[in-house]
């Protein structure tokens, strides 16, 4: 008997589903469980891991990046749309990006209220970072988030079940009627039927080979666990997505991916590379040639990293922040006067610690076992591998339908629903709509939250599930387990086997090719027409043999989907390169072969989208629509 | 490391990731219920110690509506809780 036919099959019902955990699904959840109570309906929420540390913030941040301060007149909500479509170099949906900034502070009000500690001046005002950035004690961010979504939950009736990993959508004639998974602790096949669903599964990390590649695979920058499960979801569900080229690359503390936010914004630190001095002086003409987005203030996030990367391609690296001299400047004022110069240092090293104790503890382990005291001296960065992360510098994800208040071209549906019916796309899930973060995203979870009940009340219907699918849909997931054990005798060792391939080494595979074909760190982020193609080639090969995935256990197969989620996501990103003839984004990726901005011709969104009745990809350009007057 | 900080009773211990972290660091938490403190081992022997909040209500009683008043109107751009939890007499709109 098949190892598959003892997994048991749990149906599920209700009126919304939330696939996902972490901010943006807590903020739908929150939301949506106001108004799934006032008219009667039930709200579901799955997580693949447990929601008190789940999701990109699982283990802490140190800062809020997005407040715009309407209420007391530091910005307005027009200065955020502003300041995303000059980093994202005019790419940017800025109905969704002003959608959002006009309700995050909010959203902000709410998360101090909930209990987390914002640092607040003697005039009881927040401590900014930068202009949009609050500083926090963020250890339990995640906790105090989840703790106000299980709240609302409970008050509403909802349920969420927790280790469950959602792989497929269901889909009848362009209409979301649910989604199937599995358990990741028991022999448990889940089929959930609702009438809307709310995407928010995070993006994807190691789609790219990591620069570590033995116990420290997992270190990334952005969370191991996130592999495209939410593009992956939308993709199949058949919905456009967009700007699946913008991938993001932070430029981090080398290595243990420590934050650098805390030492550029607040802390004033310059960062130098060894041989060149201070790239961002030495390198200034070079900006030139990405104007007007090169010559506005702030210099976007991917001209900052291409200055610091043309240092270490020109041998001047490594790259380092000058913590030291930053420090030295802040106490600076105090030197003569020993009590209140030491304090001040004391301060300026809690500050700094915290900064890696709260989100990154592996930075702070780091640096112990370098000696690094940041206050004597500097310490290495260096840029990340690829990620996709719609919510942050990069803008991957579904292209969602628009604000009803904005006259744009945007609108075919409820805000946030995807080209799919009921399917909606929040957090990383939803494209264009950059420098979300934590804040942004919960509120953009909150807006889609409403949204979706608002569809289920107007327009709702009981899901046409076809169970006949479902069981095929069974079949297919659980096949990696069946495979393993048809076959595992054959050989003396397991892993090594000429009918399957274990999820690692498919894993390595996909990197891999991403890394030396797509731009990846050994590549030092250049690619070109010819080696996107031959990346092309060998992803036919590799997708044919992502049916030959062999799994021992339920986490190995939880491995298999995540790596064809991951290979999903690379095929669009690939796509989306090819079709995209310049480069707009040269610290993210450099097109070798078109390396100047074409504003003519690409001035523009790369949508794409995979058919699921024919199985053919569609490459379409889309229009930006410019806010009037902003 | 979540795990390492939650355990009540100080059980796990970690190191840093041996392929690219050198020997003899540590990171050690202690966290309660509204605060957390961090013992932190150089590899020079020398010792640092922290102290941070973590939050300020306590465990379980986060308000989803934060006490803000609310409305009715499924239609309106206003999310549950707003316009009063922007501080603001109305949720922007385009000029």
């Amino acid at each position: 008997m098949p190892v598959s036919a003892d997994f048991e099959t749990v149906e599920v019902s209700t009126d919304l589903l939330i696939v996902g955990g972490g901010f943006s699904a807590c903020g739908a959840a929150t939301e949506a469980s106001y108004w799934a109570k006032k008219h009667g309906l039930k709200v579901v929420l799955v997580d693949k891991a447990a929601l008190d540390r789940s999701g990109a913030v699982a283990m802490g941040l140190s800062a809020i990046n997005q407040y715009v301060g309407v209420k007391d007149g530091e910005n307005t909500v027009e200065d955020y749309v502003r300041y995303v479509r000059q980093d994202l170099m005019g790419v940017s949906r800025e109905d969704l990006v002003y959608n959002i900034a006009r309700h995050v502070d909010s959203t902000v009000h709410l998360f101090e209220k909930w209990g987390l500690k914002i640092w607040t001046d003697e005039e009881g005002k927040y401590v900014h970072e930068g202009r949009w950035q609050l500083m926090i004690n963020g250890e339990s961010y995640k906790i105090i988030i989840a703790e106000a979504a299980k709240n609302a939950l409970d008050d509403a009736g909802g349920e969420i079940y927790e280790r469950v990993f959602i792989v497929e959508p269901l889909v009848e004639n362009n209409k979301i009627v649910g989604a199937v998974g599995f358990s990741t602790r028991e022999n448990k096949f889940y089929v959930f039927k609702a009438k809307a669903v709310i995407c928010g599964m995070g993006g994807a990390v190691h789609v790219f080979r990591p620069r570590s590649v033995g116990e420290g695979f997992g270190r990334s920058w952005y969370p191991p666990f996130n592999s495209g499960s939410s593009a992956y979801f939308t993709i199949k569900a058949g919905a456009e997505m967009t700007c699946q080229e913008v991938r993001f690359i932070p430029v981090r503390f080398k290595d243990a991916y420590g934050p650098v936010g805390a030492w550029f914004l607040l802390f004033k630190s310059r960062a130098v590379s060894a041989g060149g001095g201070e790239y961002m002086a030495v390198r200034k003409d070079e900006l030139e040639n990405w104007a007007p987005y090169g010559l506005a203030k702030p210099i976007p996030a991917n001209l900052r990293n291409y200055l610091g990367m043309l240092d270490e391609d020109a041998g001047l690296g490594p790259l380092y922040m000058e913590t030291h001299e930053a420090i030295g400047k802040l106490a600076e004022e105090y030197k003569d006067d020993p009590k209140a110069f030491k304090k001040k240092m004391k301060e300026l090293e809690s500050e700094a610690w915290e900064d890696f104790l709260d989100m990154t503890i592996s930075q702070a382990i780091l640096w112990a076992a370098l000696n690094v005291k940041p206050e004597e001296k500097h310490s290495e960065i260096a840029a990340c591998e690829p990620y996709f992360i719609g919510s942050h510098s990069g803008a991957s994800g579904a292209w969602v339908s628009g604000p009803e208040d904005l006259d744009t071209p945007y609108k075919w549906g409820y805000t946030n629903m995807t080209t799919v019916e009921g399917l909606f796309a929040v957090g990383d899930a939803s494209g264009a709509s950059s420098h979300k973060f934590s804040s942004g995203s919960h509120t953009e979870g909150r807006i889609a939250g409403k949204q979706a009940i608002k569809y289920i009340v107007e327009k709702g219907q009981e899901p046409a599930v076809d169970m006949g699918k479902v069981e095929e849909l069974k079949k297919k997931i659980l096949t990696p387990l069946d495979l393993f054990d048809a076959n595992k005798g054959k050989y003396t060792d397991p892993e090594v086997n000429t009918e399957y391939i274990m999820p690692r080494q498919f894993l390595h595979r996909l990197q891999k090719i991403m890394d030396e074909y797509a731009g990846g760190v050994t590549a030092r982020f250049k690619t070109s027409k010819s080696l996107l193609e031959r990346a092309m080639e060998l992803m036919a090969l590799l997708k044919e043999d992502s049916d030959k995935q062999a799994a021992r256990d339920l986490h190995e197969l939880m491995r298999c989907w995540e790596n064809i989620q991951r290979m999903w996501i690379a095929e669009s990103h690939v796509r989306t390169i090819l079709f995209r003839e310049e480069t707009r984004w040269p610290g993210y990726y450099f097109r070798a072969d078109t390396p100047k901005m074409d504003n003519d011709n690409w001035l523009c969104f790369c949508n794409c989208k995979w058919d699921p009745a024919t199985g053919e990809w569609e490459m379409i350009k889309r229009d930006i629509w410019t806010m009037p007057g902003v | 490391m979540c795990c390492v900080k939650l355990c009540p009773q100080q059980a796990m211990d970690v190191r840093g990731y041996s392929d690219f972290v050198p020997m003899g660091a540590s990171a050690t938490p202690l966290r309660g219920t509204e605060d957390i403190m961090w013992t932190v081992k150089f590899r020079d022997g020398s010792i640092k110690r922290f102290k941070f909040p973590t939050r300020t209500t306590p465990e379980g009683s986060a308000d989803p509506l934060g006490g803000f008043p609310t409305h009715d109107d499924l239609n309106s751009q206003a999310l549950a809780t707003e316009p009063a939890s922007l501080g603001l007499d109305a949720v922007p709109t385009p000029k």
